[in-house]
């Protein structure tokens, strides 16, 4: 099955796999990761990208060869952490969104908390989370762009959703997200190496009320 | 304890070998721009390339440093070196004694590395590098900025050691397919840079086709990605893990450090090669590298 995504060299080093379905990706990278143990494994929202340090000629094949086997050697799918955030609803843009959605602020919030979201990839920012809804949507996030005009400076903990996914800044940074929220989560922790961020690639996420 | 002091710089940032085993939860790898001279650089400390000592990289400007302590000096790149108003060697390891006035100018090509025995900056995630976009690591490097740690008696064996002249490469940047159609119109083109940074090069000469943005991706340093406004940028160390736009081909391995020897103004060719010729070309070049290093048969 898995035999038929499309490999492709991005670059002398690297090898981007495309996802056909966003459900793949799991899959995808724990066959990639067991099979080839030295290299780096990262994910898109759409693909994964294979990387070694060095230039190495036969990475395609070890990455077609590693795809077509599957990951056999992992036998009993393990369920995904879930990892609870909590929110109060307080974002500036949460007006905006509402309208956006054609609903009212709490509705949005409600909407929110109840989605399951899925952290599809990292990046943008250390600690930086794209989550992406899992299963039903009491709301269409993909109708939510970005905002027309970057923000300079997001406060670290901002709760935020743009282009059908949702996002905690973990600290803080530029952004044109829409904020709907803030978070007294901590994402990010360079002072713990062994674990310095709270998300990891297919962690399943639920936000909850904040308790003051 | 400090070993140096700065004096008066440029613009210089702490750097290393880069922060690698991170960017699966986000961050950046980072590091030194030109990873050769960097690494000629930390042999004449180490003995042999060794991407965890820090090194000051100088982009532009000068650097002043008075030493607190005798230790060992090393400088790699475009720049002219006085040690107590004496002209003195780049790309040798230099003992320089207490109170010693080193001065450094930059009057070439992209980054020089300055390393120097002892100094033992703090550590972000494993590595010093200083992440302009990240913020995570060093700094940049002010007037005062002292320089923490112990000297290093142990490596004043390695004092002449130096480095045989290294031919820099030339003709066009060596550029890898990633799967974009028009990798071959873009390299048919003659562009100009507008713009240079620790997160990427900035052309312009198109237009060339982009398709707006698309999904996502994880990126590489050297990835040339295309904008909506028609300027492709060249990636960079602090470019970033993702990217939404289009990437129209991967700059080789084997030229990345070339990138950061590029100015505002300067034209740019591209050539594109197969992996098989970009792994080959790598190969030749680190073995050439090699040759050059300080070794210690070559002490005087």
């Amino acid at each position: 099955m898995r035999s038929s995504l499309r490999s492709q060299w991005f670059g002398d080093r690297a090898v981007l796999v495309s996802l056909e379905h966003p459900s793949d990706r799991r899959d995808v990278v724990e066959s990639l990761a067991a099979a080839l143990p030295s290299h780096q494994v990262r994910t898109g929202m759409a693909s994964v990208l294979v990387e070694s340090v060095e230039p190495d000629p036969h990475l395609l094949d070890h990455v077609r060869i590693a795809l077509t086997r599957g990951h056999d050697a992992v036998t009993t799918p393990v369920a995904p952490r879930v990892v609870e955030i909590p929110v109060a609803y307080t974002g500036a843009d949460l007006g905006d969104v509402a309208q956006v959605l054609a609903c009212a602020p709490g509705e949005v919030a409600a909407a929110h908390r109840a989605q399951e979201w899925s952290v599809a990839m990292m990046g943008f920012a250390p600690g930086f989370g794209y989550l992406e809804p899992i299963g039903p949507m009491v709301l269409d996030w993909s109708t939510v762009q970005r905002r027309d005009s970057p923000r300079s400076q997001v406060p670290r903990g901002s709760v935020a959703v743009a282009a059908g996914m949702s996002a905690v800044y973990p600290s803080a940074m530029p952004g044109g997200w829409h904020l709907i929220g803030t978070s007294t989560a901590h994402l990010f922790d360079p002072a713990r190496p062994e674990s310095p961020t709270r998300l990891r690639v297919g962690d399943s996420v639920r936000f909850v009320e904040e308790r003051s | 304890m400090t070993v140096a002091e700065v004096t008066r710089v440029g613009w210089a940032t702490v750097q290393d070998g880069g922060r690698s085993g991170f960017a699966g939860v986000g961050v950046p790898v980072s590091g030194a721009l030109h990873q050769e001279r960097y690494l000629l650089a930390t042999a004449l400390l180490s003995g042999a390339p060794d991407d965890r000592v820090p090194a000051v990289e100088l982009l532009a400007g000068g650097l002043g440093l008075v030493m607190i302590a005798e230790t060992i000096l090393g400088v790699v790149g475009p720049v002219t070196l006085r040690l107590d108003g004496e002209p003195a060697a780049v790309g040798a390891a230099l003992r320089v004694g207490e109170r010693a006035h080193v001065e450094i100018e930059h009057h070439g090509r992209g980054p020089a590395y300055v390393v120097i025995g002892g100094w033992a900056p703090e550590a972000t995630l494993g590595s010093v590098a200083t992440d302009t976009f990240s913020r995570l690591g060093g700094e940049v490097i002010g007037s005062g900025y002292r320089l923490a740690g112990e000297p290093q008696p142990a490596t004043r064996d390695r004092i002449g050691g130096f480095h045989l002249p290294l031919p820099e490469p030339s003709g066009p940047l060596r550029v890898t397919e990633a799967g974009h159609p028009t990798l071959s119109a873009f390299a048919a083109l003659t562009w100009t840079v507008t713009a240079v940074a620790r997160s990427g090069v900035r052309l312009s000469g198109g237009p060339i086709a982009s398709s707006g943005s698309i999904p996502s991706q994880p990126v590489v340093p050297g990835a040339i990605q295309l904008t909506p406004s028609g300027e492709p940028i060249v990636l960079g160390p602090d470019g970033g893990l993702t990217g939404g736009y289009p990437v129209v081909g991967v700059v080789a391995t084997v030229d990345v450090d070339r990138l950061s020897l590029l100015a505002p103004g300067d034209r740019v060719v591209f050539r594109v090669v197969d992996v098989e010729s970009a792994a080959r070309a790598r190969d030749e070049r680190r073995r050439l590298v090699a040759r050059s290093m300080a070794h210690p048969d070559r002490l005087p």
